[in-house]
């Protein structure tokens, strides 16, 4: 490894993987954890921790319960079953999850143009079995994904009639970034990826249908066909400063320094896209855990509901969460466009904030919630409260005055009270 | 649900201290009640709204509690464990009966065994309930009373200084609460939010008789019908249906209104039926609840309905009803649905509102029956009465859905059959085609149509495009239609396999001879739950997935929540009759055992 990437990606001391350490490693990673999850992480230590995360993301995987999805033919459900998984229910690893959704939010396709369960679906379980891989082999399965092809119209790309949607989106969107490529790449590209269609659910490639001629991409000259145009796209400078600038504001912070995703990318480069070996030096370098990078991404609607049920266990039936997260602006299976969704900033809006502050009442009201503080006492509900909710603990002042509103209250209405108050406090808006 | 025990033990403590202070003169007691031993509506206002009497409530709890056919329906816990708070009620119980030393449904039927009367109406525009006891006998009512005191002193101490209050009227005990009136005579304990009213529900005082609920026309002629008819354990009620939608508007509440206009909707009168969708425009309704040793009744009466929509009322018998029964038989309907005079009369059958969409989709339709008009050409030629068939159907070679609804047949009686049958037939391969352009616009697969002959018989089928092995296929693919006419019937049927078992059951039954039949026309529908019960039980591990995401719980824990109404369904048949009379409907809806409804179609055969 150089002498730059040591410096700008080095590992965080043994000693300084405290609790709070901790509990920024399994929020940014399995969206959130229990008091007694964070202590079992501290007690292992940093690099076993990450170890374990990556080893349960690399585990096979059973998610056959989509057959029953796809006989049912519920968008709704299927939302609700994926969430599900995001939250760690039936002991899915939340990693391989959470990387699922980053491929889904980066390949944004929409059942809303699809229209076929079954093809979302089976773009989800590439996704899910391709999570770790390397980064051409993922981008290869989506350029002949079912559900891609109808989505960005591949299914109408002919020889002599190119459709330059897909080969347009995968320079832009999926791989490289604007400025990275030219307009006649573009159109050669769409001739490399013609011939393309879907049948019985299936895509596969009609020879009379594609342009065999030579093509010019990236001024290299050759008869390009989707992998060679994959091998292409994949090799440019670009194209691992892309993937690493999205793995930067997914895991450490939304405006990541240019420097170190230079640097991850070069990991990525030198690693030759092994994402595994990447995380684990990312997850364990002291830039993952600096300061600034410290709750500094406003959680998505998904990962707010994934880290509640975490944290609280419980909670409202998925279906009901599917629902809100829905409302809440994430739209599982249906990104609001080819881009997917902004994130950040864009998840808090007036209506939105308003979802956000429902879903948290519902949470607080919800049957399950008191099972979590079953052994505490009146008094400790507070710290009980903020301890399991917010480690980071709120600002004094805010839970003072919170603590003060609780005086008249019994112990359920107490506690209903300060879940929700701190569900829909601005800190636990952060990760 | 605290708050619910805690008034009631308050009142039952209160009343309690009434019987104690009263043993010494209960024969006197006794002696004034029998004097007003009339029957319980003789003791209602007649601007009673709503009315609820059962002559023998504790066996009605007890028969709908232990019935057979709900037993695969009980909770583990019993039914009592379904209630809000159900270790206090639980608990609340077990002290009485430690008290009492028997079952509390003994003390029950100790205050309630001579019935139990409810009304409901308004008093100078306030609400006015009441409730009305009638004990097995002044003896067994007071010592039921006791013990509840006794309950309630031992849970709540601080009630003591409540029970001193008692006002006598007569030979009435009152006390007087916030906002009710809790009274005792003789055998007899009541509660209202009317002094006046609880007095004459006691039989203290009486109204005279035109002001007597009996006096009351919609009443008599409803409620009267059916009361006295119930055999085993019942209830009956009576509703004053038109005067309490004006006093639910007066409330804000428009929920009852809308019932009314379902009538002049036409896509309620296509859905539910003339019958149905006039129910809110009746002047009462009375209903009866009849437990049986095997079977659970329910019968209502809609009365007075008015001449709204009165046209689409059956006024004969069908011309011809088949008896169409199979092994795999779902359900089956006669149903009443006339199209041809819903769209000659709209303009004074439909709602203003509702007319523009509702012509405007008939100039739609127009256009698939190549010249003809539907309103003036095709529905004229069709019998309202209409027959339904549902079926679990086998197994084919093409992709079968991934969860397999049972298939549905409509059977149209046609009386040019010649000129019409052919319409209809281009007409269904119209409305596939024009769909497969609008699916084609829109990036979606078409459906295959095909016209199929098998020696004489010839019949068109659309379906969805075989999926590869393997491939598991939506709710859709239990849309696979097939129509065609037969004989003077035109059948449209969801899967082709059941349109092919039609033809010959039509074939083999005489349709143009008509049934004579005396009684009124009358719709029906008959459901068998064991045919359900099997489709459920074939995909429990799909439906119980769904449950789970839904309601919470894992999949065998929605699983477990399935399982009683699969077999609740298992052993029921459910029979619905609607009769249709000049002013009035009577409906009867009855859940017999499975087994009976199959011998008595055995037999019928």
């Amino acid at each position: 490894m150089s002498a730059r990437l040591d410096e700008l990606l080095s590992p965080l001391a043994s000693d300084a993987f405290d609790a709070s350490a901790a509990e920024h490693l399994l929020t940014r990673v399995e969206f959130g954890a229990t008091p007694e999850r964070v202590a079992e992480a501290c007690e292992a230590g940093l690099k076993p921790t990450v170890a374990g995360l990556l080893e349960g993301a690399a585990a096979p995987f059973d998610d056959s319960a989509q057959t029953d999805l796809i006989a049912l033919g519920r968008l709704d459900l299927a939302q609700a079953w994926w969430l599900g998984r995001l939250a760690g229910e039936g002991g899915c690893s939340v990693l391989r999850e959470r990387l699922t959704l980053i491929w889904h939010g980066l390949f944004a396709t929409s059942q809303a143009k699809v229209q076929d369960l079954a093809l979302m679906l089976r773009q989800n379980s590439t996704q899910r079995e391709l999570a770790l891989a390397p980064f051409p082999q993922l981008v290869r399965a989506m350029l002949v994904d079912p559900s891609m092809l109808v989505w960005l119209d591949g299914d109408q790309n002919r020889v002599g009639r190119p459709n330059e949607n897909l080969a347009r989106e995968l320079f832009e969107l999926f791989a490289l970034g604007i400025g990275n490529y030219t307009e006649r790449d573009v159109l050669e590209a769409a001739r490399a990826l013609s011939g393309w269609t879907v049948s019985g659910r299936a895509a596969r490639c009609r020879e009379r249908w594609f342009d065999g001629a030579p093509k010019t991409i990236f001024d290299e000259t050759r008869n390009f066909d989707v992998d060679a145009l994959v091998d292409a796209t994949t090799s440019q400078p670009a194209c691992a400063r892309f993937v690493a600038g999205r793995l930067a504001r997914e895991f450490v912070h939304p405006n990541p320094e240019t420097d170190r995703v230079e640097a991850l990318a070069d990991l990525l480069r030198a690693t030759e896209w092994d994402l595994g070996r990447c995380l684990s030096q990312l997850l364990r370098s002291e830039w993952f855990f600096a300061e600034s990078n410290l709750r500094a991404r406003i959680a998505s609607p998904v990962e707010w509901s994934s880290r509640a049920r975490r944290q609280l266990g419980g909670g409202p039936a998925r279906l009901a969460r599917a629902q809100a997260a829905s409302r809440m602006g994430q739209d599982l299976f249906q990104p609001p466009s080819v881009k997917g969704w902004d994130g950040h900033r864009a998840w808090i809006g007036a209506a939105t904030w308003i979802e956000r502050e429902r879903a948290a009442l519902r949470w607080a009201r919800d049957p399950s919630t008191p099972a979590a503080f079953a052994d505490v006492e009146r008094a400790d509900l507070p710290a009980a409260v903020f301890a399991r909710l917010l480690p980071e603990r709120p600002r004094p002042e805010w839970a003072a005055a919170l603590e003060r509103d609780l005086d008249a209250l019994s112990r359920d209405e107490a506690l209903r009270t300060l879940v929700a108050a701190t569900l829909c406090s601005p800190e636990y808006q952060l990760v | 649900m605290q708050t619910l025990i805690l008034t009631l033990l308050l009142a039952l403590s209160l009343l309690s201290q009434g019987a104690e202070v009263s043993q010494g003169a209960e024969v006197s007691q006794g002696a004034e009640v029998s004097q007003g031993a009339e029957a319980p509506a003789e003791r209602f206002a007649i601007d009673t709204l709503a009315y609820v009497q059962a002559d023998n409530g504790h066996e009605l709890l007890a028969a709908l509690s232990g019935h057979p056919l709900l037993e695969p329906l009980r909770p583990d816990g019993g039914w009592l464990s379904q209630v809000e708070n159900a270790d206090e009620l639980e608990s609340v119980l077990a002290q009485l009966e430690e008290l009492a030393g028997r079952p509390a449904m003994s003390l029950l039927e100790d205050l309630s065994g001579g019935g139990v009367a409810f009304g409901f109406g308004l008093r100078r525009l306030k609400p006015a309930v009441t409730l009305v006891l009638e004990g097995a006998s002044p003896e067994r009512s007071a010592t039921a009373l006791q013990l509840l005191v006794d309950l309630g002193l031992e849970l709540k101490p601080e009630l003591k200084h409540v029970l001193a209050a008692v006002e006598q009227r007569g030979d009435v005990r009152l006390w007087k609460l916030d906002q009710a009136v809790i009274g005792q005579l003789g055998s007899r304990v009541g509660v209202s939010t009317n002094e006046r009213s609880l007095l004459v529900a006691l039989g203290a005082e009486r109204e005279p008789e035109r002001r007597r609920l009996s006096a009351n026309e919609a009443f008599s002629s409803a409620f009267a019908q059916l009361h006295g008819t119930t055999d085993g354990a019942g209830a009956h009620a009576w509703i004053a249906l038109e005067k309490l939608v004006i006093a639910s508007q007066l409330g804000g509440d428009s929920d009852l209104a809308e019932l009314a206009l379902l009538v002049s909707d036409p896509g309620a009168q296509g859905l539910l039926g003339p019958g149905i969708s006039s129910i809110g425009i009746a002047r009462s309704l009375a209903f009866e609840l009849e437990v049986g040793a095997d079977d659970i009744d329910l019968g209502v009466i809609a009365e007075s309905l008015a001449d709204t929509a009165a046209s689409l009322r059956p006024t004969r018998a069908p011309v011809a009803q088949l008896d169409l029964t199979a092994s795999g038989q779902v359900a089956h309907a006669l149903l009443y649905r006339d199209y041809a005079t819903l769209t000659d009369r709209r303009a004074e059958l439909i709602a203003p509102e509702s007319l523009p969409p509702f012509s405007a989709q008939l100039a739609e339709l127009d256009t698939l029956f190549g010249g003809l008009r539907l309103a003036e050409d095709v529905l004229p030629d069709l019998d309202p009465w209409i027959e339904v068939v549902s079926r679990r159907i086998a197994k084919d070679a093409h992709t079968p859905p991934g969860i397999q609804l049972p298939a549905i047949a409509v059977l149209l009686h046609v009386q040019d059959a010649e000129h019409h049958g052919p319409t209809l037939e281009s007409a269904l391969q119209n409305i596939v085609a024009l769909s497969n352009v609008d699916r084609a616009q829109n990036g979606l697969r078409p459906m295959l149509m095909r016209l199929q002959r098998e020696g004489d018989r010839s019949w068109s089928t659309a379906r969805w495009a075989d999926l590869p092995e393997g491939e598991v296929a939506g709710l859709e693919y239990n849309f696979a239609p097939a129509w065609a006419q037969v004989g003077n019937r035109f059948v449209v049927a969801t899967h082709e396999s059941l349109l092919i078992d039609l033809f010959d059951e039509l074939h083999a039954t005489d349709t143009d001879v008509p049934k004579a039949s005396s009684a009124p026309p009358a719709e029906r529908l008959s459901v068998r739950g064991p045919v359900l019960a099997e489709l459920l039980r074939n995909q429990l591990e799909r439906l119980a997935l769904a449950a789970a995401l839904s309601s919470g719980g894992d999949s065998a824990e929605a699983a477990g929540r399935i399982e009683p109404f699969v077999n609740f369904a298992q052993g029921a048949a459910l029979e619905v009759v609607i009769e249709y009379g000049s002013t009035d409907l009577r409906a009867g809806l009855s859940l017999v055992p499975a087994d009976r409804k199959a011998a008595l179609q055995e037999a019928g055969r």
